[in-house]
């Protein structure tokens, strides 16, 4: 997997930095190591050749020491200028004067091992031949004349390690007594003491500490691969769950996404049945709308030719019954076509036709159509309403509402009453009332009453003829054509108020479909 | 006697009509879809037409429409016949050059006055 090569990456790339700083640390260690013996020697160096110096200074100080003269100390024949070279004591022990240099020359050869350290004096212009320099003590010479200080070095020697530390030696007044013969002046360089520091110890010193360093790295350096090794395996096999996991989510995502799909699918075919369906309730609607109208058409034109007697006489009781059947076909004309409407305005399909028109004369008009009704009841109806109100509505749907309250007013209203429709402009509004002193409402059927197909109490249900739809039209209509809303108050026994509050201006809505079906 | 020119397609509504019409005293033609009232509407010389508005072949706005559209039929008054329920079809009618509309259902006693009316008022 390719997540895996790139965490091996990671892991290697993490064990790499890790070689190197535990590469690094040793390296800094060992230099460090290296760096504190070289400066111990080098402090021993300075020791052992203070040490000679001093031993030098001192003997210098007292003009060189006697010591009994042997085999291996003669009298030194550079020292020949000197009086009372060599001295003979009253016991007769023979006495020589042995100089710095010659002193420890002997010091050096008699006791190496006890110092481990050789200390020398070189010259340019060495009177013993041993104190000549080799060419490394030449060229410090050469150095020393020209300002340098000190010459110190690390060198190999016979294949073992030294280290060499070498001064300056500038005639002092103490060394003329003896050296002002080679022509030295006080301040002159003479040479240089030197002191030769054997390494070997310091270097197996050092052997020790850089073995315990290579072990303790080591171990660190081991330490550390594991638990990177081990970490980078876990990680790696955590990985490998993270992307099994994946796998799976993206897997179920496909699956989810073809469901979707399908879903998707089926639901735009189950839209496309709707709009099918919808089509055909639209189709229904217009169709019924003509084809239930136009039998009753028939109904309600040749009984009245008949009732009118265009086709000849007919008695009374003929008559009575042509008028049953003329009112019949009228009622049930009426419930078509509420039906209708309502279907219509519930599938979104009423027409609304905007025109600006007088709100007086519309009353006008209703009042003309509703007398004959109330005459017959012994009703008187009245209109009430301050000055008259342009609309800009649907006139034929408004006239419609207006009507089926008139209608209701009418029926619910004994004999003798009087029904009153009172209009009211109300800002961009307009109220619009009918009143009447009929047998009222009572509190429990008051909130049914603009539903559909409710019929109230008995009382009523035998007095009113309909099919209970006209008051759910009307709040249909007003509702969801005209803007308004409709409402209704009334006293038991003293009364009702049917009313509808509607915009004066509404905008023109087009339905889907323009009904053309008659 | 003025003759009337009736195109409507059912038979009833038809007879319904054309008896009204007679019974008062006018002559009547009859056609009974669009295709054949528009040619009758200016071949026949009618003095007013009587429109149905849903007709099998070509609806009623499209009769009015060829009528009008016709040197014949320019001025001659058509009256159309529509239903309470069908809003928007007198605006459409009215709008093409229709003189007036009745209802259906049809009033026996009140077409007879809402003819006399329409054709008072296209002079």
């Amino acid at each position: 997997m390719p997540g895996n090569t790139k965490a091996l990456k990671y892991f290697s790339l993490i064990a790499l930095v890790w070689t190197l700083i535990v590469g690094g640390s040793f390296v800094w260690n060992l230099t460090q190591q290296k760096d504190s013996m070289n400066a111990l020697a080098k402090k021993d160096a300075i020791a052992n050749f203070n040490k000679d110096q001093a031993f030098r200074f001192w003997a210098s100080k007292h003009g060189g020491i006697y010591v009994k003269k042997d085999a291996r100390t003669p009298s030194n024949p550079n020292l020949a200028h000197i009086p009372e070279r060599d001295l003979r004591t009253p016991s007769g022990v023979e006495l020589t004067l042995m100089n710095p240099a010659y002193m420890l020359r002997q010091m050096m050869d008699e006791f190496p091992e006890e110092y481990g350290v050789k200390g020398r004096i070189v010259s340019d212009k060495a009177l013993w031949k041993p104190n000549e320099p080799d060419p490394w003590e030449a060229a410090a010479i050469e150095a020393f004349k020209h300002g340098s200080k000190e010459k110190f070095e690390f060198t190999m020697h016979r294949g073992e390690p030294y280290l060499r530390l070498m001064r300056p030696m500038i005639a002092e007044k103490s060394c003329l007594k003896c050296h002002a013969i080679q022509g030295y002046h006080e301040g002159d360089i003479r040479g240089g003491v030197e002191v030769v520091v054997k390494m070997a110890p310091y270097v197996e010193n050092f052997e020790r500490i850089k073995m315990r360093l290579i072990i303790s790295h080591s171990v660190i350096f081991l330490v550390g691969m594991f638990l990177i090794g081990f970490g980078g395996r876990n990680f790696n096999r955590y990985l490998s769950q993270l992307q099994e996991k994946q796998l799976q989510a993206e897997s179920f995502s496909d699956a989810l996404e073809i469901k979707v799909a399908e879903r998707t699918r089926d639901l735009e075919k189950a839209n496309e049945q709707l709009k099918e369906m919808d089509k055909l309730k639209t189709m229904f609607i217009a169709s019924m709308s003509h084809e239930l109208r136009t039998p009753l058409n028939a109904i309600i034109g040749f009984t009245g030719i008949l009732q009118q007697g265009l086709v000849g006489e007919i008695n009374s009781k003929q008559s009575e019954h042509l008028e049953r059947v003329n009112k019949a076909g009228h009622h049930l004309l009426a419930m078509i076509t509420d039906v209708i409407d309502i279907s219509k305005i519930e599938a979104g399909l009423m027409d609304v036709v905007v025109e600006t028109f007088s709100l007086e004369s519309l009353i006008g008009k209703l009042l003309e159509e509703m007398e004959p009704t109330a005459k017959a009841k012994g009703l008187s109806l009245v209109a009430e309403m301050e000055k008259d109100i342009l609309l800009h509505t649907d006139k034929r749907r408004l006239h419609q509402c207006i009507r089926n309250y008139l209608t209701n007013a009418v029926k619910f209203t004994e004999k003798s009453g009087t029904i009153v429709i009172r209009a009211e402009e109300l800002d961009t509004r307009v109220k619009i009332a009918v009143i009447d002193n009929g047998i009222g409402i009572s509190r429990e059927d008051r909130v049914k009453l603009f539903e559909a197909f409710e019929r109230l109490d008995t009382r009523l249900r035998v007095k009113a003829g309909g099919a209970g739809l006209g008051l759910y039209v009307t709040r249909k209509i007003v509702e969801e054509l005209l803007e308004g809303n409709v409402w209704m108050e009334s006293e038991e026994e003293s009364g009702s108020t049917f009313g509808l509050t509607i915009s004066k201006k509404i905008a023109k809505k087009q339905s889907q479909e323009g009904s053309k079906n008659g | 006697m003025a003759k009337a020119l009736i195109i409507e397609d059912n038979e009833n509504n038809m007879e319904l009509i054309s008896f009204i019409l007679e019974a008062n005293g006018y002559e009547t033609i009859k056609a009974e879809n669009g295709l054949s009232g528009v040619e009758m509407a200016l071949s026949e010389n009618p003095d007013y037409i009587i429109l149905d508005i849903q007709l099998p072949d070509i609806d009623g706005l499209e009769v009015l429409k060829r009528i009008r559209g016709s040197e014949k039929g320019k001025t001659v008054p058509v009256i159309a016949m529509t239903s309470y329920a069908m809003s928007g079809d007198e605006e459409r009618m009215l709008s093409a050059g229709c003189n007036g509309y009745i209802e259906k259902p049809i009033d026996p006693e009140r077409v007879i006055i809402q003819i006399a009316e329409v054709l008072e008022k296209a002079k």
